[in-house]
């Protein structure tokens, strides 16, 4: 297991790895401010050189944002094809994993060298108990060797010349800006990475020419005559990076689609805006997430980040209650791994019901007050 | 007549002294002089955007599982753009409209329908179109990496990607691509705004459980979720535009991609179906279910 972080929060997380399961045999940390943010670049980076000193032949993550935006990354650095969204382990390479939004199940066999790298989706795999007799077998907790990932990071691909004894003068201004990137520890690198530079003759070979060969000229406070040693980087090869700036979480109260264990939606029988506030009191006393249907949303009842379907979220709750929704194939291919499913429809010949374990023909406007009256309250 | 040729002068443009022709034949003779050319390029943003597209099931299509149970049929069903990849599209061509860029190179690449899937791009008003050539099935890692080639040709400042294909639904290529470039990316971008100055880019990322915002050093890569923006419709005159744009072809051998295949198709197959549920008669019975069969609630 691999964990990365900054902080007294990774060490405590670190030690409840170490005895969290009897099949983990090593807690790897990697203890650097790089990792106190989700960025796809630093993370990508570590799983690529704890791959190549360690030589692992599956690597694994669960399939939420932070997997999917980070193991593809990772995989292009090692060079294999990761496969995303694994619901079934049918072997040591081989995955059953959903396409066309779950409408069809695809059996993947990957041929390639190690590591055979994978996103599973959680929903599909049972959480194993932690026991309490796996408590005392502690597996060891190794730092891991950070010392190569910085120069790493900085070297990899960009260092082309030294000293070409370029100046202002003797070229014309083909490239205006140029980046200096942490002047303070490096004060003698510069890195041309400007899409937006502004050079006359843009579209003939002489510029081609030019873009093409490693000369661009320093601006703002930084000039050449000041900068002992000038690396320069070719176009693309910038060494930029992504800085984290904040997280806005939502609303804490409700509990998140994605993870809930009750989902209740609406769809376009409901109305209106005003009419789905009914859904969202009836999910407050269930502790349920709220979904709709692209209809819904369409219609301006709801943000779209409520949408459920196969362009929207998936979701596979414990219990799923539709009201007011027919059943287009797009909203049942984002809810049809949900586990009980209930339909709420005035239409008994509407689509949903073919899916629903429990449906109830009826008016969604009667129906929901008497719901809400007569539900238990929840623990 | 003086007063018009004054005009043209200040204008920088050049006319041929034969004033007793009339002035409609001598205006086919004007000629911009690079000067005025270097003033106007340098007004403008020479920023490019390219967007990689892919042609896949229409999104409403049902699609039916092959009897050899060797992939979904894609003979006779209507193929569109990847919704995902027309958001993309869409908020490369209103970066472009704002004046931050200069031209969108759209690319796609697959069999030779892929030029149709181009050239409604191409009417939604995408400059270009690149179309890479290839019979036979592109893993995401070779659609990087023939991006990558791509983007080394073209030298765009900003790659936009769809975050996932709706056909396999992969979600991977744009964080490839981004690793094998060493270029910073933001997935599931829900905003995405620029700052020319400072060359960077602000992006909301739905992540799960909110919304996470990054600022990355251009050039980037970004992949476009659900909530960017409302696509346009290609109106009947840019259709008409489109068929005049130029679409360049070329093969992943021309772009030193060798196809990489460490992925093997065993079967695809239905998903079970549910069993046929019940239907109860009222609120009382539906309770009563969940909180006593199903035990959920």
């Amino acid at each position: 297991m691999l964990l990365a972080g900054s902080g007294p929060s990774l060490k405590e997380a670190a030690q409840h790895a170490a005895s969290c399961h009897p099949s983990i045999s090593q807690v790897l940390v990697a203890d650097s401010d790089k990792f106190s943010y989700p960025i796809a670049e630093p993370w990508a980076k570590l799983v690529h050189m704890v791959q190549q000193r360690d030589g692992y032949s599956h690597i694994i993550s669960a399939s939420g944002s932070f997997g999917k935006n980070i193991l593809p990354r990772a995989a292009a650095l090692l060079d294999v094809s990761p496969i995303t969204d694994v619901i079934e382990i049918s072997g040591s390479s081989q995955f059953v994993r959903p396409i066309y939004a779950g409408n069809a199940l695809c059996t993947v066999r990957y041929t390639g060298a190690n590591p055979c790298m994978l996103t599973i989706r959680s929903t599909s795999f049972p959480v194993p108990p932690s026991s309490a007799a796996s408590k005392s077998n502690e597996v060891p907790i190794t730092q891991v060797d950070l010392s190569t990932l910085d120069e790493d990071m900085i070297c990899d691909d960009w260092i082309v010349t030294q000293n070409p004894g370029v100046s202002r003068s003797q070229e014309p201004p083909l490239f205006y800006q140029c980046k200096m990137i942490d002047p303070a520890v490096r004060p003698s690198l510069l890195i041309y990475s400007s899409p937006f530079h502004n050079y006359p003759y843009s579209h003939n070979s002489y510029s081609q020419n030019r873009l093409s060969s490693m000369t661009p000229v320093p601006c703002g406070p930084y000039s050449l005559n000041n900068l002992p040693n000038v690396y320069y980087a070719p176009y693309g090869y910038s060494i930029g990076k992504s800085r984290y700036v904040k997280h806005t979480s939502q609303d804490a109260e409700r509990p998140d689609l994605g993870s809930a264990r009750i989902v209740v939606t609406g769809g376009r029988g409901l109305k209106s805006a005003e009419n789905f506030r009914m859904i969202e009191k009836l999910a407050e006393k269930l502790g349920a997430a709220v979904g709709a249907t692209r209809a819904a949303v369409d219609a301006g009842f709801v943000p779209n980040d409520l949408q459920v379907g196969q362009t929207g979220k998936i979701v596979a709750p414990e219990l799923y209650i539709a009201f007011g929704v027919s059943g287009a194939i797009q909203h049942l291919a984002g809810m049809r791994d949900s586990k009980v499913i209930v339909a709420v429809n005035k239409d008994a010949d509407a689509p949903i019901f073919q899916v629903a374990d429990y449906g109830l023909v009826g008016d969604l406007f009667e129906v929901i007050p008497e719901l809400l009256e007569k539900i238990p309250e929840k623990k | 007549m003086n007063r018009m040729l004054m005009l043209l002068n200040l204008l920088e443009i050049i006319i041929p002294k034969r004033t007793s022709a009339p002035l409609s034949y001598q205006t086919r003779f004007i000629v911009i002089s690079p000067k005025w050319r270097a003033r106007d390029d340098n007004q403008a943003s020479t920023m490019k955007i390219m967007v990689a597209i892919k042609r896949v099931v229409d999104y409403a299509v049902k699609i039916r599982v092959k009897p050899d149970k060797m992939g979904v049929e894609t003979n006779n069903v209507k193929m569109s753009m990847n919704p995902f990849c027309e958001i993309a599209l869409e908020e490369a061509l209103r970066i472009k409209e704002s004046g931050l860029a200069s031209e969108v190179v759209a690319v796609s690449m697959g069999p030779s329908q892929c030029v149709d899937t181009l050239r409604t791009g191409l009417a939604m008003g995408a400059d270009r179109g690149i179309h890479v050539e290839a019979t036979s099935v592109l893993y995401s890692l070779t659609v990087a990496k023939i991006l990558k080639s791509l983007v080394e040709v073209e030298k765009p400042g900003l790659l936009f990607l769809g975050k996932q294909a709706i056909d396999d639904d992969c979600n991977q290529t744009g964080q490839m691509v981004a690793g094998l470039l060493s270029w910073p990316q933001a997935t599931f971008a829900s905003k995405v705004v620029l700052d020319k100055e400072k060359q960077v880019a602000t992006v909301d990322r739905e992540v799960d459980g909110g919304l996470e915002t990054l600022s990355l050093d251009l050039p980037a890569v970004i992949t476009t979720d659900l909530r960017l923006n409302q696509p346009r419709y290609a109106t009947l005159p840019n259709i008409m535009k489109a068929k005049s744009k130029v679409i360049k072809k070329y093969t992943p051998q021309e772009l030193n991609v060798d196809i990489k295949s460490d992925l093997e198709v065993i079967q695809v197959t239905e998903p079970p179906k549910r069993k046929a549920g019940v239907i109860v008669s009222s609120v009382d019975e539906l309770i009563d279910k969940l909180k006593n069969e199903a035990h959920v609630i």
